[in-house]
C-alpha cells in the first residue's frame, strides 16, 4: 500500500510539477475566462451597435378588467430609480392580429402587453423583443394588480410570446453546447490515455521497468498508473471548472454594471439552456471517471505490450480512432439531431464517456437510461480489469516483437496459463 | 540462504527452465552462466520472486520467496535500465523509495557511493547527459543503494574500463564480506572465474554443469600444457591424446584429452633443449563452457 501510494504520488507529480503543466493551464485559464465572457467583451467593444436607451411598451387592457390608470402605475414601477424615463408606456385602444404583426415588424416598439381575463383571474400575454425584461415586467404588473385589489390577491397568469423574427439563440446555444462539452472531454480522455501510455512505454523502453517490477508487483504498478492518471484528469477537470467559476465571477465583477452585457454571459445562458444541470454534471463526472478508467486500462495494456515508443504509437491508433469516432458521433449526432444514433452509442461502453454526457444534456436519454449507461460502463471496466491485469503482468516484462494481434493472443494465452 | 529446488518454469507449452537446483549461502558469490536464451533471466526472475515456478520452489532463508523480500534484494540487469529524463538524485529517490527506504537515507547513501565511484559532480545531472560508463555506475549504485542481502548482477562490467571494473570488483567483494549473497552472470568468463566459488551453467533451460568451480575444473578431463622452448612440434602432435597444438606469441599451448597424456608429452619434451616452461594447467572456464554447451547445441 505504501509503495502504491508512492507510485501514485510520483506519477502525479511527474505530470503536475512541470512547467508545461503550469503553462498549459495558464493558457487554458486565459482562453476559458475569455470564452465565458465573450458576449460581454463583445458588447463592451461594440460601441457602434444600437444600445437600448428607451424601451417602448405598448399596453392594452381588456375592457372586462376594472383596473385604474395602469399605464401610469406601470411607468412608475418600471422607471423607479432611473435617471431618465427609459420605459415609455403607450396605451392602445384595440388589440388584434394586425396589431401583433405590426408590433413584430416595427423596430421602434419593444414590448407589447395584452392584459385580459377577469379582475380575479387576470391573464397576461407578453409579446417581447427583449426576453430579459419579461420577468421584470410580469412582476411589476403583478404588484400593480395586487395593489389595486384590496382584500383579494389575484394571481396573474402569463404567457410569453417570442419574437418570430429573432434568432433562436437558446437552441443555438444548446446545439453548440455539445461541442463545448465534448471537446474538453475528448481532450481530457485523450490526454490521460496518452499520459498513461507514454509513462509505461517510457519505463519499458528504457528497461527501467525491470528494476521497478523487481520492487513492486506488476498489479501495483498497473493500478498506480491508472489511479495517477484518473487523479490527473480529475485535477485538470477541477482546474477547468474552477477557472470557469472564476471567469464567471470576474465577468460579473467587471461587466456587472452593464446589465445587458451581464445577462448575456454564457454561463447565464447555459443555466437557462440546461435546467437540470446538477444531474447532468453528476452524470458527466461519472462518465468521465469510469470512461477514462476504461480507456486507461486499454491504453495501459497496449503500452505494456509495446516494446518501443514507435510500437506504442502504432498500437494506440485503434484506441484513438475509437475515441475520435465517439467524438464525431457526439458532434454530428447533436448537429443533425440523430437521436437514435446518440442513444444507442450512449450504451456502448467505448462510446459512452463521450456520447452519453451530450445525450443526457440534450434529453436524448433519460436519467434512468443514463444510470443504466453508467452501470454498463462500470461493469465493462470491471471485466476489463479482470482480463487485463493478469495480461499486463505478463506483457510488462515481455519483449516479444511479433505483430499486434499475435502479441495480444500470446499475452492472453500466457496470462491464462498462469 | 537462497535455495532453489527442482524449479521448473513454463510459459504455456514452452519450458524456459527445468530441474534447476542450487543453494547460495551468505557470503557466497554464485555464477549463473549460459548463452543467450538459456534461461538466465527466467531464473533471475524466479529467485527474486517475480515469477512463481511452475514446479519446485525457491526459498529465501527458509521462506518462500515473494514480494515481501524484494526490499532485501538488489538487481542490476544486463542492459541499461534507467529513466533517462530525470536526474541521478531523482532516480535514486525513486528506486530507493520503491525499496521502502527513507529519502534522507537514500541521499546519505547516494552521496557515499557517488563519492566512492568518483562521480559526485553528476548528482543533479540528468541520466541521459551521462556517459555510458557513468550510467553503468549509476545502475550499479541503484542496485546496491538498499544494502541488499541478495545481490543479483547480470553483466555488471559491460562497458567498463579496467580501472572501473576493478572498482566494481572491490565493491562486490565488500558486499561478500558483509555476508551478502551475490548471484553473478557474465559472458566474460574470466571474471566469473576470478569471482565465483560455485557456478551453474544453463543451456536451453537445462542445467549442463553445476557445483564448485574447482571441482568442475578438476573433473573436466581435458587439460592444457603450456610450454616455452624449442621442441619438435610434429612429434608432439603425433602423440595419441594430443588434440591441438597452438602457437601463441611466446609459448605453445597443447590441448590434451586427459591428465595421463601429459606424461607422454613430457617424454617428448624432455629430449628437447632450452625448455624454460612446462606447466600442466586446468582448462579455463571458457573452454569448459564451450565444450559443455556445444555438446547440447
Amino acid at each position: 500500500m505504501k509503495k502504491l501510494r508512492f507510485l501514485i504520488k510520483f506519477g502525479l507529480l511527474k505530470r503536475i510539477a512541470r512547467k508545461s503543466f503550469l503553462i498549459a493551464n495558464i493558457v487554458i485559464a486565459v482562453l476559458l475566462i475569455g470564452f465565458i465572457n465573450l458576449p460581454a467583451i463583445i458588447n463592451l467593444f461594440a460601441s457602434g451597435d444600437p444600445v437600448v436607451e428607451t424601451v417602448n411598451v405598448k399596453l392594452y387592457t381588456d375592457e372586462a378588467l376594472s383596473y385604474g390608470p395602469i399605464a401610469d402605475q406601470l411607468s412608475q414601477k418600471l422607471n423607479v430609480g432611473l435617471e431618465t424615463e427609459v420605459y415609455q408606456i403607450e396605451m392602445i385602444n384595440q388589440f388584434n392580429e394586425t396589431i401583433v404583426n405590426e408590433f413584430w415588424e416595427n423596430n421602434n416598439d419593444n414590448i407589447l402587453i395584452y392584459l385580459t381575463g377577469t379582475d380575479t383571474e387576470p391573464i397576461l400575454v407578453l409579446y417581447s423583443k427583449l426576453d430579459y425584461l419579461n420577468s421584470f415586467i410580469t412582476n411589476s404588473l403583478q404588484y400593480i394588480i395586487i395593489e389595486d385589489q384590496v382584500g383579494s390577491f389575484p394571481t396573474l397568469s402569463y404567457l410569453y410570446e417570442i419574437d418570430p423574427n429573432a434568432d433562436d439563440g437558446l437552441s443555438e446555444i444548446v446545439g453548440s453546447m455539445s461541442t463545448l462539452l465534448i471537446l474538453p472531454l475528448f481532450i481530457l480522455i485523450t490526454m490521460a490515455t496518452q499520459f498513461v501510455g507514454v509513462d509505461i512505454i517510457e519505463e519499458k523502453s528504457t528497461k527501467a521497468i525491470e528494476t521497478i517490477i523487481a520492487s513492486v508487483p506488476a498489479r501495483t504498478h498497473f493500478l498506480s498508473k491508472i489511479i495517477a492518471s484518473i487523479l490527473f484528469v480529475l485535477i485538470q477537470a477541477l482546474i477547468v471548472a474552477g477557472v470557469a467559476v472564476i471567469g464567471a465571477l470576474l465577468g460579473n465583477l467587471v461587466f456587472g454594471a452593464n446589465q445587458a452585457a451581464g445577462n448575456e454571459q454564457l454561463l447565464a445562458y447555459l443555466g437557462q439552456a440546461i435546467p437540470n444541470w446538477p444531474i447532468v454534471l453528476l452524470f458527466t463526472l461519472l462518465f468521465i471517471i469510469f470512461g477514462t478508467l476504461m480507456y486507461l486500462i486499454i491504453a495501459a495494456l497496449f503500452a505494456s505490450m509495446a516494446v518501443t515508443q514507435e510500437d506504442y504509437q502504432q498500437f494506440q491508433t485503434p484506441l484513438m480512432m475509437i475515441l475520435l469516432l465517439g467524438f464525431y458521433i457526439s458532434i454530428f449526432g447533436s448537429m443533425f439531431g440523430s437521436d437514435a444514433v446518440i442513444k444507442i452509442s450512449s450504451f456502448i461502453p467505448i462510446f459512452t464517456p463521450i456520447v452519453a454526457p451530450v445525450a443526457i444534456m440534450m434529453g436524448t436519454i433519460t436519467h434512468l437510461e443514463a444510470l443504466i449507461a453508467v452501470i454498463i460502463l462500470i461493469g465493462f471496466d470491471w471485466l476489463l480489469m479482470i482480463f487485463v491485469a493478469p495480461a499486463y503482468r505478463v506483457a510488462i516484462l515481455s519483449y516479444e516483437q511479433t505483430k499486434f494481434f499475435t502479441r495480444i493472443k500470446t499475452v492472453f494465452k500466457k496470462a491464462r496459463a498462469k | 540462504m537462497l535455495e532453489v529446488k527442482n524449479a521448473k518454469m513454463m510459459y504455456g507449452d514452452f519450458v524456459a527452465v527445468e530441474n534447476l537446483s542450487f543453494t547460495i549461502k551468505p557470503g557466497d558469490i554464485f555464477g549463473l552462466l549460459g548463452t543467450n536464451g538459456a534461461g538466465k533471466t527466467t531464473t533471475f526472475r524466479m529467485i527474486m520472486g517475480l515469477l512463481e515456478p511452475t514446479e519446485g520452489k525457491v526459498s529465501y532463508f527458509g521462506e518462500k520467496i515473494g514480494y515481501e523480500h524484494v526490499n532485501e534484494i538488489g538487481y542490476m540487469i544486463e542492459e541499461r535500465s534507467l529513466l533517462t529524463k530525470i536526474t541521478v538524485k531523482e532516480l535514486m529517490l525513486y528506486f530507493g523509495q520503491l525499496k521502502d527506504m527513507e529519502p534522507s537515507i537514500i541521499i546519505e547513501r547516494l552521496d557515499y557511493w557517488l563519492e566512492r565511484f568518483d562521480i559526485s559532480a553528476y548528482k543533479n545531472k540528468k541520466i541521459k547527459e551521462l556517459s555510458k560508463g557513468n550510467q553503468q555506475k549509476i545502475q550499479f549504485i541503484a542496485s546496491i543503494i538498499n544494502n541488499p542481502k541478495l545481490l543479483i548482477l547480470d553483466e555488471p562490467f559491460s562497458g567498463l574500463d579496467p580501472i572501473n571494473t576493478e572498482l566494481f570488483v572491490e565493491v562486490i567483494r565488500d558486499f561478500q564480506k558483509r555476508g551478502s549473497m551475490v548471484v553473478f552472470s557474465s559472458h566474460q568468463l574470466d571474471h566469473v572465474e576470478s569471482f565465483c566459488e560455485e557456478i551453474i551453467v544453463l543451456e536451453k533451460g537445462q542445467t549442463v554443469l553445476s557445483g564448485p568451480l574447482k571441482k568442475i575444473k578438476k573433473d573436466f578431463k581435458k587439460k592444457n600444457i603450456s610450454i616455452i622452448g624449442d621442441f619438435d612440434v610434429e612429434k608432439v602432435k603425433a602423440i595419441p591424446g594430443v588434440e591441438k597444438v597452438i602457437k601463441n606469441a611466446h609459448e605453445f599451448l597443447i590441448k590434451i584429452a586427459s591428465y595421463q597424456v601429459a606424461e607422454d608429452v613430457f617424454d617428448v619434451i624432455k629430449e628437447a633443449k632450452n625448455i624454460r616452461k612446462f606447466d600442466v594447467e586446468e582448462p579455463s572456464l571458457s573452454e569448459i563452457f564451450i565444450a559443455k554447451v556445444a555438446k547440447i547445441k
